[in-house]
């Protein structure tokens, strides 16, 4: 990505940090985790970019740590988003198994100094991607009034277009040995328009979130 | 797989997922909005209901009280009244046939005593509960037809059932006004009701040999504005055939 993409990138995420960090004590606790994850992300982002910038080496290690704990906020909120979770713990049995996941492959198939956990993100993508589609399922059966009216309807909803769109991209694109090839900065700049995008989107709900009504499931 | 394959199928897959995630977002937005629609138009159309149900109570009381008021001043006073005078007469020393004048003051007053009994049951505000639509049709008519001199006639067809008091009270309303109207414009000698139970409805016809009218000149009154709000209320039909000097035809449909 260029340098320039780069820098916005960065400032999305702080913009959508400082909108959320206003609305902080508005936040249920769901979209606090949301809220964390972007935190997160700024972090890690930051930290991998200078590592290499610096270095000069490759930077899959912070992925390596990085994704898991993504994965594990998102099952923290889909865990209270859906109340049948909630009364199953089951968002905790999905991060636990995404972190044993995590493990073994950064252990015994894509080694953190030479990979990326790509083979993570296929499963971190299929579950988020099936999670999303459970919630929806479930917001449409629910009595809730009025759909946009329910703040963790447009999270799930940006979380179901970014994760089927890195799904692809990650799985097709480490099929096709393209990621990773001379010719694939447009690629990389395509990726980086569509987190700014979903990031962007994720601050508009922060900025609305007032007038929308606080999910109760 | 070359480098142009590779990128063809890289764009159109994330697409075409893309687009499931975005197809699945609408239809699940869309939905939700058709029930809550649907939602808000089912709390409107019971609102309806209650509010009308009410107001058909209290017309149905306001219409008792009505009738019982005349009965006690046309009817009671009238007879007690008479059985005072007579009895005055007996008190007087040289009365003549003081057997016969107190016989036909007792007879009098047992009438009144009667009468008195009979409006006690009408006063019970449960009387669609007790009686049931046809038997309230049958004393309504009854009374209306007894004040006004005019022949009428209840028939049915079909074996009785009840459709639940709420739904006959507003029915029972229904009738009641369509009465009033026969009465009040068409001023005719007979009115005929016939009511048909079937299976999975209930027909109401209310003919009256009155004066009739032209539906079709004739701008809609309350009375048939509230008949036919009414009606739709309990998704029936209602069709009048009238003529001038024709007498009224009113058919009324109301599903089970």
């Amino acid at each position: 990505m260029s340098l320039e993409l780069v820098i916005s990138y960065y400032i999305v995420l702080v913009g959508v940090i400082v909108v959320g960090g206003t609305q902080y004590s508005e936040l249920n606790t769901s979209t606090k985790a949301i809220f964390y994850l972007i935190c997160l992300t700024l972090v890690a982002e930051i930290s991998a970019y200078t590592y290499s910038t610096i270095t000069k080496e490759a930077n899959y290690l912070f992925y390596h740590i990085f994704n898991p704990l993504q994965f594990i906020l998102l099952s923290y909120y889909f865990n209270n988003a859906i109340s049948y979770y909630k009364k199953t713990y089951i968002g905790y049995i999905v991060a636990a198994l995404g972190i044993i996941i995590a493990i073994v492959n950064s252990c015994f198939f894509q080694y953190p100094s030479t990979y990326y956990n790509t083979y993570f993100l296929a499963f971190e993508s299929i579950a988020i991607v099936g999670l999303s589609l459970y919630h929806l399922y479930i917001v449409l059966n629910s009595d809730e009034s009025y759909v946009l009216n329910i703040p963790t309807y447009f999270f799930t909803s940006i979380l179901l277009i970014f994760w089927s769109f890195t799904f692809f991209y990650w799985l097709a694109g480490f099929a096709l040995s393209y990621v990773d090839s001379e010719n694939s900065s447009w690629i990389r700049t395509l990726h980086g328009l569509i987190n700014i995008i979903t990031y962007t989107g994720i601050g508009l709900i922060f900025f609305f979130y007032r007038k929308l009504q606080p999910a109760r499931d | 797989m070359t480098e142009t394959t590779s990128i063809l199928v890289l764009v159109f897959g994330t697409l075409l997922f893309t687009l499931f995630a975005v197809f699945t977002i609408l239809y699940v937005a869309i939905q939700k909005k058709r029930q809550y629609q649907y939602r808000i138009e089912k709390q409107d159309m019971e609102h309806r209901f209650t509010k009308q149900l009410m107001q058909s109570r209290l017309e149905v009381q306001e219409k008792t009280l009505k009738h019982l008021s005349e009965e006690l001043h046309d009817n009671i006073a009238q007879v007690m009244g008479l059985a005072r005078m007579k009895l005055i007469a007996a008190r007087k020393p040289h009365a003549e046939n003081k057997d016969e004048i107190l016989e036909s003051s007792v007879e009098l007053l047992g009438r009144a005593i009667n009468e008195v009994r009979t409006m006690s049951h009408t006063m019970n505000s449960g009387m669609i509960n007790k009686q049931g639509l046809e038997e309230s049709i049958r004393k309504d008519i009854g009374h209306i037809c007894t004040s006004n001199r005019i022949s009428c006639k209840v028939t049915t067809e079909g074996a009785a059932y009840t459709l639940g008091t709420d739904k006959e009270l507003i029915i029972f309303r229904i009738v009641q006004e369509c009465l009033a109207n026969a009465v009040k414009h068409g001023q005719p000698a007979a009115i005929y009701v016939h009511i048909k139970y079937q299976p999975e409805q209930l027909y109401l016809t209310i003919e009256d040999t009155g004066r009739g009218y032209n539906p079709e000149a004739k701008q809609k009154g309350m009375g048939l504005m509230n008949i036919e709000e009414r009606i739709k209320l309990l998704n029936g039909k209602i069709d009048i055939n009238s003529g001038k000097d024709r007498g009224t035809i009113v058919n009324i449909t109301i599903p089970k």
